[in-house]
């Protein structure tokens, strides 16, 4: 019995270690959370914006609530895209609301009391922004999905297109779902 | 200008053959080695750049999967590479180098600086970034079994096939080339030696055709001599008390017919035809003896000096020959120094080996007494000497010289199995060496001179003379009725014969040698059957085979040489009863 306890005991504190591990590499946050913050700005070289001829910094704009503290902020230090128009570095900015002028190529709607998730896909409505959303909220062009314990995406077609975004094949074809432009939906 | 060229590059292929051929096979040979090791390089650099290729095609086919690590569909991409049997490993690591997804029996290592850092022998690997807008996702590597020695070598093989086999033909051509030269050599050579066999032998055949000229003519000339000279011999025996004044024109025309005897017999010794009695003779005492008379020969202007070599051979010869041999010798010398010089006679033993006996002119190696004459004269030019063996050449003005000189050495020499050499040099003079057969036989003891023998006894004595010559035989037949024998004539040996079987016994028979019909030799030999004492006495001007062998007298055989005197016939029949 005492032998069969001390082994109970032992498998618990393995998993806490382990646990305790696996929080440490996420620098904190929920591991999926962690996924997504790498994810965000990988998104960028597999879409196509409408002015090619832009020059400005590489723009992620986290609207309303950050869920990823530090972590894309690290995620994207030093990452350079580039672009026809040249190179262009990723930066990241934190805005309490969006609109169709905000300078944003990638919007992250986190959603706040200011301006919920609904709000801001129908503000930047046929603005060039690619709308990234979470699985619990109202879709934008990308929405953040878990399949088989992996974080996975869908993709929306018709926004995309309604924003002049032209998404990469190699993209759709790692979407879980993706409703095209008819408002299709394609496994 | 290009034919000189030609011309100058074929001479060169001529000469340097060998080496153009070895140039040829080493330039063939490197060019062959280094086309393989450049089609190999660029063999490998295609092989290399296939791989890269793949690479970049899955770099960029999981670039999607890899920024968001969907490790099913890398996998797909992966396996797709599993159909290429040289991948042995694919790894697929994200931008943190860490393994996401892999396959191969060796496998990719867990880390990207591993993959890049080990890489096993008899492969090679290729790792390609993977890079989407700008940004670095992650990095593909794939391994590839490099291609197998043996193969590699198995792609050159045909061509290497070609190359030895170029080279083998090279070879056997640069021997065969080689070959065809020493035989070209070879024949030259062989042709010049021809030549010169050639000039040799039309030299020799020219001696022999003038010697049987000048035989034949010397042979009916010496026959007309005899009786001249014979009836003038009887002329002045029959009548010792006749007017001096006829008998002054008798001794005229003998000594005349005396000196016409000379010639012939010179003629004859040219021709080889003249008999030679050969005994050893002590060829140093001959040249003594003769030095004296030579010397009286010479004038006052000409010092004449004898060295006799030590320990000297006999020599197997007719020392009456060498005698006037040695005074024709000391002629041409004489006439060649007409400002006065010296004259040496050296003997010495000589060994004529192989090497020298293997010469143009064929001499028989062994032991020979050699006899040199050398004068301080005027010498000969190379054009003279070729021909101063031939008869009746002289360098002397016209009526100085017979042209008989040389050729009397020459064939004197020669009959006696010698060998006679001559060296001379415009302006210094010239040597005549005389090679002469060395004796085996015991020293002959000096004959004593025969002695008249008085008497009556030979008046019971008959002889049966035979000459197809009538002039000869009347001659013969007179002269031995003058010395007291009884005569029978016959003009040929079958009348001969008859005259014997008609019951004559002749005592001697003294017949010609050539004659019509049977020689004078089976003649003998028939009388001898029948009356097997008789004693024979040949005369000839010269002999042939059927008496002489080589011009040597059979042991045995009794010789009186045409044209002879009354006297001369006695002493001959004198010896013969002797014996």
């Amino acid at each position: 019995m005492a032998g069969s306890g001390l082994a109970r005991l032992s498998g618990i504190a393995l998993a806490a270690v382990l646990a305790a591990a696996a929080v440490a590499a996420s620098a904190g946050g929920p591991p999926d959370v962690a996924v997504e913050a790498t994810y965000l700005y990988k998104f960028a070289p597999f879409v196509t914006w409408p002015d090619a001829a832009a020059t400005r910094p590489f723009t992620i704009c986290v609207v309303g609530d950050d869920p990823f503290g530090p972590l894309l902020d690290r995620a994207v230090a030093g990452q350079t895209l580039s672009t026809p128009s040249g190179p262009r570095p990723i930066q990241v900015t934190h805005i309490d609301t969006i609109g169709a002028h905000s300078s944003c190529d990638i919007a992250y709607l986190g959603g706040s009391r200011a301006e919920s998730v609904a709000e801001a896909l129908r503000a930047v409505r046929g603005a060039p922004i690619l709308t990234v959303t979470d699985e619990d909220d109202p879709p934008g062009i990308i929405a953040f999905a878990v399949a088989d314990g992996h974080v996975r995406f869908r993709i929306d077609q018709a926004q995309a297109q309604q924003n002049g975004l032209v998404i990469s094949s190699k993209l759709l074809s790692l979407a879980l779902v993706v409703r095209d432009a008819d408002g299709k939906v394609l496994p | 200008m290009t034919g000189l060229w030609l011309s100058r590059l074929r001479r060169l292929g001529d000469y340097r053959r060998p080496i153009a051929v070895s140039l040829s096979l080493a330039v063939l040979i490197v060019a062959s080695l280094l086309l393989a090791v450049f089609a190999e390089q660029r063999h490998t650099a295609q092989v290399h750049q296939a791989a890269r290729v793949q690479a970049q095609i899955l770099a960029d086919a999981v670039s999607g999967a890899l920024a968001f690590n969907d490790q099913d569909a890398i996998g797909q991409y992966t396996s797709a590479l599993r159909e290429n049997p040289d991948v042995l490993a694919v790894g697929v690591y994200d931008d943190k180098g860490s393994l996401v997804a892999r396959y191969g029996a060796q496998g990719a290592p867990g880390r990207l600086e591993d993959a890049v850092r080990a890489t096993p022998p008899g492969s090679f690997a290729i790792d390609t970034p993977v890079i989407q807008g700008g940004l670095k996702l992650g990095t593909v590597y794939i391994r590839e079994a490099a291609e197998p020695l043996g193969l590699r070598v198995a792609r050159y093989s045909g061509a290497a096939l070609l190359v030895v086999m170029a080279s083998l033909m090279l070879t056997v051509m640069a021997l065969d080339a080689r070959t065809v030269r020493a035989s070209h050599e070879r024949l030259l050579k062989e042709v010049a030696d021809r030549e010169v066999a050639e000039a040799a032998l039309r030299q020799s055949q020219k001696m022999e055709a003038v010697g049987r000229l000048t035989g034949g003519i010397a042979h009916d000339f010496n026959n007309m001599l005899a009786v001249v000279l014979g009836n003038l011999d009887l002329l002045l025996r029959r009548f010792p008390n006749a007017d001096p004044l006829l008998l002054r024109f008798v001794s005229s025309s003998q000594e005349a017919a005396k000196r016409a005897a000379g010639l012939t017999h010179r003629l004859l010794a040219f021709s080889r035809r003249q008999p030679l009695d050969p005994k050893p003779t002590d060829v140093g005492k001959t040249v003594q003896d003769m030095s004296e008379l030579i010397g009286r020969t010479l004038g006052e202007t000409i010092s004449i000096e004898t060295v006799r070599g030590a320990g000297l051979w006999r020599a197997h010869i007719d020392a009456g020959q060498l005698e006037t041999a040695l005074v024709n010798l000391a002629v041409n010398a004489r006439d060649a120094m007409p400002g006065g010089g010296k004259l040496t006679i050296e003997t010495a033993n000589a060994y004529l080996d192989r090497t020298y006996a293997s010469g143009p002119e064929a001499v028989t190696p062994g032991q020979y007494v050699m006899v040199a004459v050398t004068d301080t004269g005027s010498g000969m030019t190379a054009e003279v000497l070729d021909q101063v063996f031939e008869p009746f050449f002289t360098t002397k003005p016209v009526g100085l010289g017979t042209g008989l000189g040389l050729s009397q050495v020459h064939g004197f020499v020669k009959q006696s199995g010698g060998h006679v050499a001559i060296y001379s040099e415009p302006g210094h003079g010239t040597t005549v060496k005389l090679y002469l057969p060395r004796s085996t036989e015991a020293v002959e003891v000096a004959a004593p001179e025969p002695g008249r023998r008085a008497g009556n006894t030979r008046r019971e004595l008959s002889v049966l003379v035979v000459d197809d010559e009538a002039g000869v035989r009347d001659f013969a037949a007179d002269a031995l009725v003058e010395l007291g024998y009884d005569v029978v004539s016959a003009s040929d040996a079958g009348e001969a014969l008859r005259v014997v079987e008609g019951g004559a016994r002749p005592d001697i028979l003294l017949t010609d040698v050539v004659m019509p019909g049977r020689s004078g030799r089976q003649l003998a030999e028939a009388v001898v059957r029948i009356k097997p004492d008789v004693r024979v006495l040949y005369m000839t001007g010269y002999t042939q085979n059927a008496i002489v062998h080589n011009g040597v007298l059979d042991s045995g055989t009794h010789l009186i040489t045409k044209p002879f005197t009354v006297q001369q016939l006695e002493v001959e029949l004198e010896a013969l009863m002797d014996l």
